[in-house]
């Protein structure tokens, strides 16, 4: 095991709609400054676990560790008060708004006066967003007053990402982040996902791109028909096999991350937890 | 995080004061920020030269006092429409609270102050009626307040029975009526100090900040953690708040109130918003724009008096007025409101 425990360890959840069973006995763990790429074809269940890890669908079954602590996470509430922050492929930033407005949204700084009445401190918010863009993610821009949705893609996503700092964030899920950029501000958007493990920072991406995904994660879970069918660090797996997973032409693949090499491939699994699923 | 003096970031930012000046920007933009302005003395160089008894004191102050009823209602609804909403009931909450004052001061022994204070809790009830509609009900906010413009507007109606109360103490008039030195009408006073703190609170506090972003994206203010509702709670609140301030300014420059008081006081005061730049769809404030816009239709109002034309032809002109400037914004392509 390692040395300290999982950020996050998600045990045999299960999650139904209706009669559809959207999760059935999945397990994902991930610790801190660790890239976990989360692939799967539509339906799968990537969104429901990620749903589950914020909060808006709480799990049926199954347990949440956080940091080796039990957790129940039954709100979106409760997964910001554990720095759990998630970046939708739409972001939600506010156009109008500037970028250290945006960053601050919700959690703006303010300044006391003679002790009767607060007024924000515009001043301060606009220096700190500036620098945790700046020295952070990197981000040097013009018009720093202007409201952003004339900036491009990339550029929100460095604000939206920004937002994810300040509010110290020990977990970033990022939800097809590079689907509509252009190659340079792919790039970048690396860089920053690196700068962010680099701050022990974990972070999950979802994203259909199995070639921005070997860029940038660490390790792969594939999601099939909501069972966790793949499981293995990028140099145990290859894209075509992480494929075959997604469409089933390969049943099952768990490398346990201790000893590195295939643990099971097809038939019977055990993680290094002892957790056992048969398939 | 602290402030620490001398990192990157701080010194970049004080050493180009100057980005704040944006030449770059688009005339749209300025042209949002001054237009009623560069109106207001276009339009007045014309009076001018129309007219030599046009720009007087008294003229300019008449102007400016009947124009402050509007300026006041103008900062509430600059407030409801940057926060995504509209209310189409303040001409009616306007002569609401002006005949509760009227009723009170006439038909009970209560002091003036207390008749006065009234208005403000007529006013604050009503608008708090337009929230819990929108907010609690879901009504959209055009039908809810639409709605309560026919009720409350009903409702002066069946209380004055057809009636018209009038002269009233000074006290009761104090503010439609005072002048400060004899010279400064106290009703702009208070318009000018209602639009200062319309400007504190949009660029300074929360409460403005919220408006903004529910205006400019509302599911991005509520992933925020931002209590929309409350917040769209709160315009409504301080809409109703200023129709009571309004409504007893007009009563004291009045001296009078009878059953159609403060009609078409919604159409001016939306107008004016508008004309001053303000995004009729949210997220975009101009403050001080609407006060231009409503000393502009102020002084329009005056002029066609004055050049003796009817009074109708004004709506007219603001109707015209209105679809010019829209055209105009949207011509140089200003986006009333960005997606996102």
């Amino acid at each position: 095991m390692a040395p300290r425990p999982p950020l996050l360890d998600l045990s045999r959840i299960t999650k139904r709609f209706g009669g559809l069973r959207a999760l059935a006995d999945v397990d994902f763990v991930i610790h801190p400054g660790e890239v976990v790429a989360l692939v799967g074809e539509n339906g799968a269940g990537k969104s429901t676990l990620i749903k589950v890890i914020t909060g808006i669908h709480p799990p049926e079954g199954g347990s949440i560790r956080f940091r080796g602590e039990a957790v129940e996470i039954r709100n979106r509430r409760d997964s910001q008060l554990l720095g759990i922050e998630v970046l939708y492929q739409e972001l939600s930033l506010v156009g109008v708004m500037n970028a250290a407005q945006n960053v601050f949204l919700g959690k703006e700084l303010s300044k006391s006066y003679l002790g009767l009445f607060e007024l924000l401190d515009n001043e301060r918010m606009q220096i700190e967003a500036e620098r945790i863009l700046l020295e952070q993610l990197g981000m040097d821009f013009k018009g720093r007053w202007e409201p952003i949705f004339q900036m491009s893609g990339g550029q929100r996503q460095a604000i939206a990402l920004a937002r994810a700092i300040y509010a110290k964030a020990s977990l970033v899920i990022l939800d097809e982040p590079m689907a509509s950029l252009g190659v340079e501000e792919v790039e970048r958007t690396i860089n920053i996902v690196k700068r962010l493990r680099d701050a022990d920072v974990a972070v999950i991406v979802i994203s259909h791109n199995l070639e921005h995904v070997f860029a940038v994660a660490d390790r792969l879970v594939v999601l099939r028909r909501g069972r966790k069918v793949g499981d293995a660090p990028k140099g145990a797996i290859t894209p075509e096999e992480a494929i075959a997973l997604m469409v089933g032409r390969l049943e099952e693949k768990i490398v346990t991350e201790t000893t590195g090499s295939p643990d099971q491939e097809r038939g019977e699994v055990a993680d290094d937890d002892g957790s056992r699923h048969e398939r | 995080m602290t402030t620490d003096p001398g990192t990157s970031a701080e010194t970049r930012l004080r050493s180009r004061p100057f980005d704040r000046l944006v030449w770059q920007r688009p005339l749209s933009y300025w042209l949002t920020l001054f237009g009623p302005w560069i109106g207001i003395v276009v339009f007045g160089v014309f009076m001018m030269l129309m007219r030599e008894d046009w720009f007087t004191v008294v003229n300019v102050r008449n102007i400016l006092i009947q124009a402050s009823v509007f300026m006041v209602l103008a900062v509430g609804m600059t407030f409801v429409i940057t926060g995504g909403g509209i209310d189409l009931s303040v001409g009616a909450m306007t002569g609401a609270t002006a005949l509760t004052v009227a009723w009170l001061v006439k038909f009970t022994n209560l002091p003036d102050i207390l008749a006065i204070l009234a208005a403000f809790a007529v006013g604050a009830l009503m608008g708090t009626i337009n929230g819990l509609l929108v907010t609690r009900l879901k009504m959209p906010d055009f039908i809810a307040t639409l709605a309560t413009w026919i009720t409350y507007g009903g409702a002066v109606l069946v209380v004055i029975e057809g009636h018209t109360l009038f002269r009233f103490s000074d006290t009761v008039r104090f503010l439609g009526r005072y002048r400060l030195f004899d010279q400064i009408p106290m009703a702009v006073i208070v318009a000018l100090l209602v639009a200062v703190l319309g400007h504190v609170l949009m660029t300074r506090s929360r409460f403005g900040r919220y408006t903004i972003a529910i205006g400019g994206n509302r599911k991005a203010s509520v992933e925020a953690g931002i209590p929309v509702e409350r917040y769209k709670m709160f315009h409504y609140l301080f809409m109703g708040l200023l129709a009571g301030l309004a409504g007893v300014i007009m009563l004291g420059r009045l001296n009078a109130v009878h059953g159609l008081v403060g009609e078409g006081y919604e159409i001016h005061t939306i107008a004016a918003v508008i004309i001053g730049g303000t995004a009729l769809y949210g997220g975009v404030p101009r403050i001080w724009g609407s006060i231009g816009g409503a000393l502009l239709l102020g002084m329009m109002a005056n002029a066609l008096t004055f050049l003796g034309i009817h009074y109708f032809v004004q709506y007219v002109l603001s109707g015209v007025i209105i679809i010019v400037i829209v055209l105009v914004y949207s011509l140089l392509g200003y986006r009333q409101r960005p997606e996102g």
